[in-house]
């Protein structure tokens, strides 16, 4: 005895197949999929040869440098102004820079996210100080102002418009139709038929996005097994978003009217959840925690600058009293130390201004965080970039990693620099190396794929509810 | 005969609890935006102000010093903040607010807002040009869907016909229904925002033209919404069907054609990296002329050349000092290396704008968006112009410097310091934005590709409605 | 409605007769559970159709005045799906046949709904009722609209299912096939079944006198 179930299932497939809603929705999606994911793939790889360059320039820079470390060494004189001359520890601590590399994760291509304002290597160096770096990218503000056409916007933005068109009218068709009379006249209850209904066509939906989805992405090289977890909690994420809006679509439907307003209706719901509430809890965010004017800090980092020079000689007692390894070496440069005590003390003075920004920052995203479960597309989001590790979070977390490895740079020269100690060919290899370190626990992803799946429950029980009480009205006018 | 269409259509529209409903949520919308703007505006014309006497002032209580030395202690440019980003903030959020001006160095504009925001910034602002852009064509899709169609439904177009009256008058009066309502709504943002802009003190110079032009620019664009809507429901079966197409050409149009222009854009002419960017610039740099490195071959030969114009045989015997020459000479050098790579910069910019030109043509919300920025100066041009004047201000001042060490002192002689009034003496830096001819000059594609497309709209709907 | 009283037994064909909105396809829908009474109850076979609504209609067939089906499915392929709703599974040699039985031209089986006309529909309608093993048929002015010979086939169907002993319920407004195919005629005006006769008990000239004059019939009645 077959079921009601795969009646229903089975007459709403060949429905869709007639209707050619299925052939539509493949054809769209694999264009959108494709498109997206190419999108993606040309900004990773344009991010793995960008460091690869850099890589590889500072290869031959340290090739020819050893080139002259070995004509020193073996006592020829080298044609190079005495401020290129790699025996120098300053020099080496100057010009021979590492790389420090931020390498795109697995799943980049899924979301752009910031990847597009920050850059992904810097070459800090012994002077300056790390914050003086510029992280922000060289690019075209257009193009941020538009955004990228990347999986995140597929999903996030598109798809929820694609179950609209998709199903704004599952029950209202029939209901205008009149076919819905005739259903309810059957021993079945609408809102099980209505949820039967829905199920196939979300299960259809999902059967073609995961497909797509796996062959795509597997095709651009990018391994769905290796963090098997990150792969995991993108498709629930994804597969649950659809299926908020289905639930969605459906509740709008039982509300009983025409096809039309239903479609108006969902519209609304979109705009509100994807455009409105995500720009406005941004808006909020920067007027609860307004990071102060970096115009301000501009003359502020002056004044303390100049303060700094002023008290130089004074300040290098004070440092050589904090680093007494450093004092007292015959041939050592004092002018040396008074530049890097200096540095120290104009980086101490702006650290609380510095960290200020870094603070609101903090705030603002501390309170995007707590507010996100208001809009399911905030949920995803911050989970997309999460995954994608690109994130405000992964850019802070590098620039945190950059200022570590700076201090470490420089570190290495200083003790050679102030007891006049010359660089040699042995020492290259033991250059300090940048290493990216991953952050380990991407932290809310797990959570949103909960919230997301909540969402769903909370509207499907609001959905069983309501159809309890407004079943009549369907059937009569 | 159009007059009692467009008001028909009207009062039925007014009778609808769906219209009523989403004009009340536009026009709260609209506040909400102009009151946020409004706010964000007043604070950064107020911190702009600050910033820019302050730096000024840092620059005056110089002390007296080598003015060489000047030159590298530098000072800074700000980008002001114009009065019709109240309107349109443009792409002011993802561009740097200001310039550090130092000897030997052309500085990228640093501090874009969005890099103090979180992720959610990308999601774009709740401003009214998000509202005009984005969901007023959206009003007038829900508004005008169903105009032909649910004539066509009710069995009401056949009553119509049979009054006698044309199809193409039928369509005008249903076009100028649903204008109105929307002309209206605009009308009435952009009075407010005219009288906000008079009440802001200090609110820079408001070319009133520029208002009126943008606002020309709004309607035009909202009339080839209208002309789209009435095609799309003239030619569907039925209501719903034509909703769902003209969602998707809001899509396409809005959302997917920014997009995946800018992603063409960028793969046909990409930007270099930042650090690439500066390699390139470094290397060049370092193939001429050093003005702190007399040693170097290039150094040498100038030093010769000098030697030969002026008929000397030594450095000193020169009636200026030639250290500070030579790093004028550098600096020119390096200018033009600059200029080298910037040029090569803001063509990759023009190739990547034609490509958002030529996708103007399958999208109107392209050439709107481009134009309105570019009448509010918050587009990327708007911020070329201010890197340009701000690099040549930055030249002006580091040859003033150079040269007053070169005129003022002898050769070898570097406990040279200038007096403090020369600080006070440089020009302060003072930017005026591109006038109003050469912003229509820069967009006349955008100018035609709209113009275009309202006319081309307007036939469709003549030649799609005779079938009506 | 007001306190309407009637009861239809197996093999009774009752038509109920009334002006628009006198309250005929209200009776029906209350018997399907579309609307509740705020009153009394309907039963079929004693269940009450409120309390048993799944039950009852596994009881019921119903064919609205104009029975739509999906158009992009066949005719056999709606029969299928409605049976299965049913609770009915027939093979696709039942399902013709039964097609076939209620007049249905056999090469329109496999054509799309969308290709059909009214009176197709409405012996896919009958095929359906007839499938599902309905003891009780309501039917809501299914002949209006219809030419007379499809009107006349569709007659024959239903005093088949009589002879079945399927008890029906029809709303009309043709005095006539009411006449002519009905075992009982209730007449009804403002939601009062004001007359309720036997078919063979009243000629059709007094049977339309009988409806213009009820039809004339003070507010009083009513209330």
């Amino acid at each position: 005895m077959k079921k009601k179930s795969s009646y229903i299932n089975r007459y709403e497939f060949v429905s869709l197949v007639r209707q050619r809603w299925l052939q539509f929705l493949i054809l769209i999606l694999t264009a959108l999929v494709l498109f997206a994911v190419l999108n993606g793939k040309q900004r990773v790889d344009q991010r793995l040869s960008d460091i690869q360059s850099a890589q590889e320039t500072v290869a031959e820079k340290d090739s020819i440098g050893i080139i002259l470390l070995d004509s020193i060494e073996a006592g020829f004189t080298v044609d190079v102004p005495r401020w290129y001359m790699p025996d120098q520890p300053n020099v080496m601590g100057y010009s021979y820079l590492r790389v420090a590399a931020m390498p795109p994760d697995e799943m980049a291509i899924i979301a752009t996210g910031q990847s597009d304002i920050y850059t992904h290597y810097v070459k800090p160096n012994m002077y300056g100080e790390s914050f003086e770096l510029n992280y922000t990218e060289l690019s075209n503000p257009v193009q941020l102002m538009f955004g990228s056409f990347d999986l995140s916007f597929v999903l996030i933005y598109l798809l929820p418009l694609i179950v609209i068109a998709f199903s704004y009218n599952i029950l209202s068709q029939e209901r205008e139709q009149g076919i819905l009379q005739v259903i309810a006249s059957h021993p079945v209850s609408v809102f099980r038929w209505l949820l039967q209904k829905a199920l196939m066509r979300y299960l259809l939906l999902s059967g073609i996005l995961v497909a797509l989805l796996v062959v795509i992405l597997t095709f651009a090289g990018v391994s769905l097994v290796e963090d098997f977890e990150k792969s995991l909690t993108f498709s629930f994420l994804t597969l649950g978003y659809l299926l908020f809006w289905f639930i969605l679509a459906c509740l709008v439907n039982l509300r009983g009217q025409s096809s039309a307003n239903n479609a108006v209706w969902l519209i609304g719901w979109w705009i509100l959840l994807v455009l409105l509430v995500p720009s406005s809890v941004n808006q909020m965010a920067n007027s609860l925690y307004p990071v102060p004017s970096r115009a301000k800090l501009i003359n502020e980092l002056r004044v303390v600058n100049a303060h700094a020079e002023e008290k130089a000689d004074e300040l290098l007692e004070d440092y050589l009293r904090d680093h007494p390894e450093l004092a007292g070496f015959e041939g050592g440069s004092v002018g040396w130390q008074e530049y890097f005590a200096t540095q120290d003390l104009i980086k101490s003075e702006i650290q609380p201004v510095l960290d200020e920004y870094e603070i609101r920052l903090k705030q603002q995203q501390d309170w995007v965080d707590r507010i996100r479960f208001i809009s399911p597309a905030l949920l995803l989001q911050s989970s997309f970039n999460e995954i994608s590790g690109t994130s405000t979070r992964h850019y802070e977390h590098y620039r945190q990693q950059v200022s570590e490895f700076s201090v470490v740079w420089r570190d290495h020269f200083l003790p050679m620099i102030f007891r006049g100690e010359k660089f040699t060919k042995e020492m290259m290899p033991g250059l300090p190396e940048f290493k990216y370190q991953h952050p380990t626990a991407y932290r809310l992803s797990v959570t949103n794929t909960f919230a997301v799946f909540i969402f769903c429950s909370v509207l499907l029980l609001l959905g069983a509810l309501w159809s309890m009480q407004s079943k009549t009205s369907l059937l009569t006018h | 005969m159009i007059r009692r269409i467009a008001f028909k259509e009207m009062k039925e529209n007014l009778y609808e609890g769906r219209f009523r409903v989403t004009i009340i949520i536009v026009s709260v919308l609209l506040i909400m935006a102009t009151w946020l703007s409004l706010n964000y505006f007043k604070s950064v014309q107020q911190q702009h102000a600050d910033a820019k006497a302050n730096a000024r002032n840092i620059w005056e209580s110089q002390d007296e010093k080598n003015p060489h030395s000047a030159a590298h202690y530098g000072t800074y440019a700000f980008k002001p903040k114009y009065p019709l980003s109240l309107i349109d903030p443009g792409v002011d959020k993802f561009s740097g607010i200001s310039i550090f001006l130092e000897a030997h160095k052309r500085n990228e504009a640093q501090y874009m807002a969005a890099a103090d925001q979180t992720g959610l910034a990308r999601f774009g602002d709740l401003t009214p040009d998000f509202i005009m852009l984005f969901i007023i064509p959206l009003l007038i899709i829900l508004i005008g869907y169903n105009a032909f169609t649910r004539e066509q439904e009710l069995g009401t177009l056949k009553l119509l016909k049979g009054q006698g009256i044309s199809s193409w008058k039928l369509a005008l009066g249903k076009w100028v229904g649903i204008f109105l309502p929307v002309l209206i709504l605009t009308t009435g943002l952009f009075v407010i925002a005219f009288i906000l802009l008079v009440n802001v003190e200090d609110f820079g110079e408001l070319n009133y033209g520029v208002l009126l032009l943008m606002f020309v620019v709004y309607v035009i664009y909202y009339a080839v919404f209208i002309n789209i809507t009435l095609m799309v429901s003239a030619v569907s079966k039925q209501s719903g069907i034509s909703l769902v197409s003209l969602l998707v050409i809001w899509i396409v149009v809005c959302l997917a054609m920014p997009k995946a222009s800018s992603n063409l854009a960028d793969s046909i002419y990409p930007y270099p990296s930042r650090q690439a960017f500066a390699a390139d610039i470094d290397k060049d740099k370092k193939a001429g002329l050093d003005g702190h490195n007399p040693w170097s071959q290039a150094a040498k030969d100038f030093e010769r050349e000098t030697l030969e114009k002026y008929g000397v045989d030594s450095l000193s015997q020169l009636p200026f000092n030639f250290d500070g020459y030579r790093m004028q000479k550098g600096e020119e050098h390096e200018a033009q290396v600059y200029f080298k790579h910037y040029a090569e910069l803001k063509n990759t910019f023009r190739n990547q704008s034609k490509v958002y030109q030529a996708a103007a043509i399958a999208s109107p919300f392209l050439p709107t968006r481009f134009l309105s920025m570019a009448l509010a100066r918050t587009d990327y041009r708007a911020h070329w112009d201010f890197s340009d004047a701000a690099e040549s201000y930055r030249l002006s001042l580091v040859d003033t410097l150079n040269m007053n060490l070169a005129v003022n002192s002898t050769y070898g002689d570097w406990a040279y310091k200038a007096d403090r009034s020369l600080w006070k003496n440089v020009p302060d830096f003072e930017y005026d934005p591109p006038s109003l001819g050469d912003i229509i000059g820069r967009n006349w594609s955008n100018i035609l590709v709209l113009g275009l497309w309202f006319l081309v709209s307007f036939v469709g709907l003549k030649i799609l409605t005779q079938r009506v | 409605m007001n306190a309407l009283n009637l009861s239809v037994k197996q093999g009774d064909i009752f038509c109920l007769l009334g002006a628009n909105g006198a309250g005929k396809s209200t009776t029906i829908n209350l018997f399907l559970n579309f609307i509740e009474p705020t009153e009394g109850l309907a039963t079929i076979n004693s269940l009450d159709v409120t309390l048993h609504s799944k039950e009852t209609k596994q009881l019921l067939s119903y064919i609205p005045e104009n029975l739509m089906l999906y158009p992009n499915l066949t005719g056999l392929e709606n029969l299928d799906f409605f049976c299965g709703l049913g609770g009915k599974n027939y093979s696709k040699e039942q399902l013709e046949e039964l097609l076939k039985q209620s007049g249905l031209q056999v090469d329109f089986i496999h054509k799309r709904v969308s290709s059909y006309s009214k009176g197709m529909r409405q012996k896919v309608g009958i095929a359906l009722a007839s499938a599902r093993e309905a003891s009780v048929l309501l039917l809501d002015e299914p002949t209006s609209g219809l030419d007379p010979k499809a009107s006349n086939e569709f007659s024959e169907l239903l005093l088949d299912m009589k002879d079945k002993g399927v008890a029906t319920l029809m709303a009309t407004h043709d005095l006539f096939r009411a006449k002519a195919t009905g075992t009982h005629i209730g007449i009804m005006k403002e939601g009062v079944l004001i007359h309720q006769v036997e078919a063979n008990s009243i000629s059709l000239p007094e049977l339309e006198e009988l409806y213009l004059e009820t039809m004339k019939l003070s507010q009083t009645v009513s209330s």
